[in-house]
């Protein structure tokens, strides 16, 4: 703690001399610009330099896409630059202080080097990945990066040279550097280096850039020439890392704080996208930074009182209570140094409260009378507001800081990080109305809530600075020890060289740069809905139609018609062949893609015009469609086409566009339409029938066509070689057939009827139902026998029972129904040959049982099947059935107890 | 047989040193009890074993003062949540020494350390000591520098707070050797009933600190009487909570009476020799005078002084050798000082440090014996000179004026001379060189001293009888 208080000590006495010492108002003044200087001076100073050059700018250019790419490319520089470093700056400086305090201020030099080793390595590799995608030229992009990197060595240079309060040379050094920035601008914008692009930004970047150079080098001569000693570790500080965390987060999340708005707009809100590179809101960040030049005064007030009035007293108290303070005088100088914080912090307030209000009113005057934006207006007055709470948030953050109360820091810092980014966030997409206020409402709360932890630090202030002195902060841990060690080594300086050099050599892509705001469809080139050639963001002009000369409908206004002059609709669809391309390979923009230039192969373009003669005919007279100069016909003076056809599409010497001749044979004597050299029908060129092995095909005709059995050109039913019937000279017969066998009417090989030429229906049976061979669909010829020659009864003409092979059916009777046994109409149980029963004259015995033992019902007589069983013992005769005769008893059934079907008496399929 | 815990401050059994010895002794005669050891030591490094522990010493527990506490942020944002106003207010009684009711206060302890306010460290950061301290101050040190009186108080307070949380053996009988400290932890013993307390004081704890305090300069005025007050309230509370209190001597005593022990329950216990032991060593007369003295080469000894008298008397010691016996390794730096003075002053002749060695020998041939201590209780080693028949010359502390000429009866033993004043020392050696009848007859009257008031039989006698009737007790913890 003591080492803090020493290092928050420092100007004040100068401050205090000058302010106490001086009787006259020209002191007083000399006093407020030292105090300006050295809180604000670098601030000012830069501000100033950078308006002269945007001055010059405004000069030179006359694009004002060109001035915001130059400033574009500074406020990212700034900005960023600060994110970098910020989070190191309370680190570094509690290191200094730490070293200075405990005199090892030898190893100031090696933190020096060691923060300025990463930060510059850093940086370049930041700039280089944000760039690497860029479209701009290399240099602008090298010049940039260096800016960037150079801003953020000098912020790490503004940390130590703050702790050695040396403030009078940090004035010099950026008033050198930005002297020559100026006179640098204004000489290059006069004569400017030919770049190949944006050449005044260019210039003027570089200008700046080696301003800040000059600024750099000076501040870091400055701090090597007063560090002279050798250090151990040049990393040493990034033990700090681990005890003194809160302090890397306290300065992330403030500087975060600060931006956040910004970025959340630059993603959500009103921007442009500049060179494909940078994001920018331009009326947003002027607001922003005009309305941060108007808390100048309260910073230097803070500076002043902070040093004259609030560092005595607060020396007084930490004397006090360190060293041999009574508890009374502990309370007394507390309650002092209370007062005056509370007095003048008050005081800052009312102070820059008024200044805001007068800006916030009177601006609505400056700029009625400069006819700027009101929009601009609304964003600027409410951006005062949010920046006077900015501003007395880091000055909290800076009185816990002196109190060594980090956690509170970190808490507000964290506050006001988070509830920016999330009102900005949550309020941006509203609307312009809502601009910039997520970002006043955070500032608001968060310094309330600053407001109300410092009283409760204050309030307990003794009780927290004794209950601190209870810890040592122990820094460092092994994780960080690794990575100072591996720092150390001189190896990995090369190896990051390396990586640098690799990311300058990776190249550049292309890109769409019409410069349009995707959501507020503003073009930055003109500040309007309309970029440079009167297009809108969606591409339309003021009359509603695009460069192509579509509507927003897909009419096309000159041809009238959905489609353009190339037959490309509006979304540069070809209408014949339905893709991107049109039949001779050109896109809607005329650009032949397979070409890869504007012309075809023939060096015609999308309108027909020949890349040699300039003219819509080629150098032998055609135009690209084959029209002829001279007879203004797709045909020569000489009867051929632009391609050397004929009318029929044969050349001079016979051959056509594939290479046949009018026979079908090209050159080598392949047929043209089987690809061989036989064509469809099996001939050769010479006549020679492949397939028949003769002169004449399969028909019977040669290659000639005239039939081999006649003579003519006839075969024997009157078709010729091509089919076509003598009579009708078609290729169907009087009877509606082809000789193939078709029919006119179905179109098939079938005629209504169902029959085809030669009378069969489709199931091969003709009129009558016989098939081919005579026989029915029973397999029965007309006379009723079937192929074998028995009838359907199976009889057959000899008297022969086709299923027992015998004289005689199952049931024992012969064809004329007489049965084997009783040699009479009836078996030996009174049924005939049909089964008819005797004694009832019908298909059913006395018992209603047929002569198979099933009733009607299907029922079986009882106890027949066992019955059939004993009968079957001793009927049978070397699987002969006695009764029957055959291998079959009267049932029906084999020795097996199997019928001839393959059922047994269960009516169980068993097999043959 | 009972289970004993003897409670050491910085002694036993890293030191050697007499309160090392005799605990080591009495440990040894009293075989038929268990021991454990507590030790309050200065650091971890502290605990290397200078004695070999006897077989019955069960269990050694050391006890580092200014012990590391780990905080939880989160249990002392809880602890100041948690106002408790009237125990503010009883903590802040508690801190003035001075006046505080032993009993009451560490019942405030106790209760601040139970285990609701965590751990000492979250304690003594929370708002509560915070408020406490501050009232404190308020009533009784308003004019002082407070950021000294914080950390005087922070000290004080997180070693007290800290003793408190430590696990103590459990035992039948806590035997504190020392207040202080030690006391501090058999007072607590006593308040939470573990067993019975039993206090040896071999000195008088708060007078030998209050002596080390008003010569240390890097103590601030103001806060010297802060720490006075602080070791005469363990004194206090020790004598509160102890059930028998032993001193080596009447004196002792009736100091102990004074800084608030009850009367009842003090008993004198005086350390014995073994005179059979002394009475076998062969006398061997050697050439010239020879002087000796046992001890460890410390400043408590004041070797210095002893050495700045023999070169004053050596001058009229002509023959004179001086034997200056003990281990010089405890305080190296010290003994680096002695022996640097003794080249300075040329003495290297006459003058030997023998180191550790068996004292035995030198009692055989030695004339004289000598004791330069600023502060001793009752030495054994004058006991053993006397024992041996050799005359002592000891300086004004502890009970050496009664032992060498406060036994009327018999006579005197040698003589007595003021702390630091080397002169008198020196005077009083020359004195005796040139007196031999005298020299013989102290030394006679020594042995008969020894054998009548210093008997190691009898000193047995009573701790066996002490362990008895303590260890007794409710039997709790009987094994």
């Amino acid at each position: 703690m003591r080492g803090w208080v020493r290092a928050m000590a420092g100007i004040g006495f100068e401050l205090r001399k000058m302010f106490s010492e001086s009787e006259s108002t020209l002191g007083d003044l000399k006093a407020i610009a030292f105090s300006t200087i050295i809180s604000v001076g670098p601030w000012i100073i830069t501000a100033i330099s950078l308006n002269i050059l945007l001055a010059v700018a405004k000069g030179y250019i006359a694009l004002r896409s060109e001035r915001v790419l130059f400033m574009a490319t500074v406020v990212y520089a700034f900005i960023f630059s600060q994110l970098l470093v910020s989070p190191w700056q309370y680190i570094v400086t509690r290191y200094v202080s730490d070293c200075i305090y405990k005199k090892k201020t030898h190893e100031l030099r090696g933190a020096f080097v060691g923060i300025m080793k990463i930060t510059i390595i850093v940086s370049f590799l930041v700039a280089r990945v944000y760039l690497i995608s860029s479209p701009l030229t290399l240099f602008y992009k090298g010049v940039g990066a260096t800016l960037f990197t150079v801003l953020s060595a000098s912020w790490v240079c503004m940390s130590f040279v703050s702790v050695l309060k040396n403030y009078r040379f940090v004035a010099y050094s950026y008033i050198a550097g930005n002297v020559l920035a100026v006179v640098l601008g204004v000489v290059l914008g006069g004569a400017p280096i030919e770049f190949t692009e944006h050449i005044i930004p260019t210039n003027l970047l570089l200008a700046y850039t080696l301003g800040i150079l000059l600024t750099f080098l000076m501040l870091s001569y400055h701090l090597l020439s007063t560090f002279s000693e050798k250090s151990e570790s040049e990393f040493a500080f990034l033990r700090y890392l681990k005890g003194y965390t809160s302090l890397f987060f306290i300065g992330l999340f403030y500087t975060a704080g600060v931006w956040v708005h910004l970025f959340v707009n630059w993603f959500r809100g009103d921007y442009y996208l500049i060179a494909n590179t940078f994001r920018t809101s331009p009326f947003y960040e002027v607001a922003l930074f005009y309305a941060f030049f108007i808390t100048i005064p309260s910073m230097v007030y803070f500076v002043v009182f902070l040093e004259t009035k609030f560092f005595p007293d607060y020396k007084t108290y930490y004397a006090h209570i360190s060293y041999k303070g009574t508890m009374g005088e502990i309370e007394r100088s507390l309650k002092n140094m209370m007062s005056v914080l509370k007095r003048e912090i008050f005081y800052c307030m009312e102070l820059q409260f008024f200044i805001s209000l007068t800006f916030a009113m009177m601006a609505n005057i400056i700029f009625y009378y400069f006819e700027m934006d009101l929009y601009l207006l609304e964003l600027f007055r409410i951006f005062i507001f949010a920046a006077f709470c900015t501003v007395l948030i880091s000055m909290f953050i800076t009185i816990f800081l002196y109190f060594d109360a980090r956690i509170e820091a970190m808490v507000v810092s964290g506050t006001f990080f988070t509830t920016n980014l999330l009102f900005t966030y949550i309020l941006t997409p509203h609307g312009e109305a809502y601009t910039g206020l997520g970002f006043f409402l955070a500032s608001f709360v968060t310094l309330i809530i600053a407001k109300v932890m410092l009283d409760r630090t204050i309030d307990h202030l003794s009780y927290i600075t004794f209950y601190r002195e209870n810890f040592t902060t122990t820094v460092g841990s092994p994780l960080l020890t690794v990575v100072e060690k591996f720092l150390n080594r001189k190896g990995y300086i090369a190896v990051v060289l390396a990586v640098i050099l690799l990311g300058l050599f990776t190249g550049c892509t292309n890109y769409d740069s019409r410069g349009f705001n995707n959501e507020t469809k503003h073009n930055w080139h003109t500040m309007s809905l309309y970029d440079i050639k009167s297009y809108d963001l969606a591409g339309y002009n003021d009359e509603g139609i695009d460069k192509n000369g579509f509507d927003s409908a897909g009419w096309h206004r000159y041809t009238q018609s959905p489609y353009d002059f190339y037959g490309f609709d509006v979304r540069e669809v070809n209408r014949d062949t339905g893709t991107k391309t049109d039949e001779r390979g050109f896109n809607a923009k005329g650009f032949h893609e397979e070409n890869n230039s504007l012309y075809d192969d023939t060096d015609f373009d999308i309108s027909g015009v020949h890349a040699v003669t300039k003219t819509e005919y080629n150098l032998k007279g055609w135009t690209y469609y084959g029209l002829n100069k001279k007879t203004q016909d797709y045909y020569d003076t000489e009867g051929y086409s632009m391609e050397g056809y004929n009318v029929e599409g044969y050349d001079i010497e016979g051959y056509d566009e594939a290479g046949y001749s009018k026979n079908g044979w090209n050159i080598d004597g392949v047929n043209r339409y089987t690809g061989k050299p036989i064509d469809s029908r099996g001939f050769t060129r010479s006549g020679y029938n492949a397939l028949t092995l003769s002169k004449y095909d399969e028909r019977g005709f040669d290659l000639a066509g005239d039939f081999r059995e006649n003579g003519s050109k006839y075969d024997n039913y009157g078709y010729n070689v091509e089919g076509i019937h003598r009579d009708t000279e078609s290729e169907y017969n009087p009877d509606g057939w082809t000789y193939y066998g078709l029919n006119e009417d179905t179109q098939d090989y079938y005629d209504k009827t169902g029959y085809n030429q030669e009378g069969y229906n489709i199931h091969g049976y003709d009129k009558d139902g016989y098939d081919i061979s005579g026989y029915n669909e029973k397999g029965y010829d007309k006379y009723g026998y079937d192929e074998v020659g028995y009838r359907e009864n199976g009889w057959n003409r000899s008297g022969i029972y086709k299923y027992t092979d015998t004289y005689y059916d199952f049931y024992g009777f012969n064809i004329r129904g007489i049965h084997r046994k009783t040699r009479a109409k009836y078996d030996e149980y009174g049924w005939t040959a049909r089964g008819i029963n005797k004694e009832t004259n019908s298909r059913y015995d006395v018992e209603g049982y047929d002569r198979n033992g099933i009733n009607k019902k299907g029922q079986k007589r009882p106890g027949d099947i066992e019955q059939d069983r004993a009968i079957e013992i001793d009927e049978w005769e070397d699987n002969i059935n006695i009764k029957t005769g055959n291998r079959y008893d009267r049932k029906g059934y084999s020795v097996e107890g199997v019928d001839k079907e393959g059922f047994n008496r269960e009516g169980v399929y068993i097999g043959e | 047989m009972a289970k004993i815990c003897i409670i050491c401050e910085g002694s036993y059994p890293y030191v050697v040193g007499g309160v090392s010895s005799w605990v080591h002794d009495l440990i040894q005669i009293n075989k038929e009890h268990e021991f454990a050891l507590l030790c309050i030591i200065p650091s971890e490094e502290f605990a290397v074993e200078k004695y070999e522990l006897p077989e019955n010493v069960r269990e050694v527990k050391n006890i580092v003062l200014n012990p590391e506490h780990e905080v939880s942020t989160l249990k002392i944002m809880k602890n100041n949540f948690l106002r408790d106003k009237t125990l503010e207010e009883r903590f802040k009684k508690a801190m003035n020494f001075k006046e505080v009711e032993p009993r009451e206060s560490l019942e405030v302890m106790d209760e601040l350390t139970g285990g609701k306010f965590g751990n000492p460290k979250e304690i003594i950061v929370s708002k509560l000591y915070w408020n406490s301290l501050v009232g404190h101050y308020n009533s009784s040190y308003d004019d002082t520098n407070y950021n000294v009186f914080y950390w005087t108080h922070r000290n004080i307070f997180l070693n007290l707070l800290s003793l408190m949380t430590e696990e103590i053996p459990e035992a039948d009988v806590y035997h504190s050797v020392a207040t202080g400290y030690a006391g501090f932890i058999s007072a607590v013993a006593g308040q939470r009933n573990m067993g019975k307390v039993l206090l040896t004081e071999h000195g008088i704890y708060p007078r030998e600190r209050e002596e080390e305090i008003l010569g240390s300069p890097w103590i601030e005025k103001n806060f010297k009487e802060t720490w006075v007050d602080f070791f005469y309230y363990l004194s206090k509370l020790t004598y509160t909570y102890a059930d028998e209190i032993v001193s080596l001597f009447e004196y002792n005593k009736n100091l102990q009476i004074e800084y608030g022990a009850d009367r009842k329950k003090c008993t004198v216990i005086t350390n014995g020799v073994d005179i059979e032991r002394f009475q076998r060593i062969e006398k061997k007369s050697r050439k010239g005078f020879n002087v000796g003295s046992v001890f460890r080469v410390v400043p408590i000894k004041d070797v210095k002084m002893m050495l700045k008298a023999i070169k004053t008397a050596k001058r009229r010691m002509k023959d004179a050798n001086f034997y200056l016996i003990g281990p010089t390794d405890e305080n190296e730096e010290y003994y680096d000082e002695c022996l640097k003075l003794m080249r300075d002053l040329n003495m290297e002749s006459y003058v030997t440090f023998t180191g550790k060695s068996n004292v035995d020998e030198y009692y055989e041939f030695l004339d004289l014996l000598l004791l330069s201590s600023i502060s001793e209780g009752q030495p054994l080693s004058i006991l053993e000179g006397m024992a041996s028949g050799i005359p002592v010359i000891a300086t004004d502390v502890g009970n050496c004026r009664e032992i060498l000429i406060g036994k009327k009866d018999i006579g005197e033993a040698g003589i007595i001379v003021p702390p630091t004043s080397y002169t008198d020392l020196a005077e009083a050696m020359v004195k005796l060189y040139q007196n031999r009848d005298r020299l013989k007859e102290m030394g006679d009257n020594g042995i008969e001293i020894v054998k009548k008031y210093y008997r190691r039989d009898e000193f047995i006698r009573r701790y066996k009888e002490l362990y008895e009737r303590l260890g007794e007790g409710d039997g709790r913890n009987r094994i």
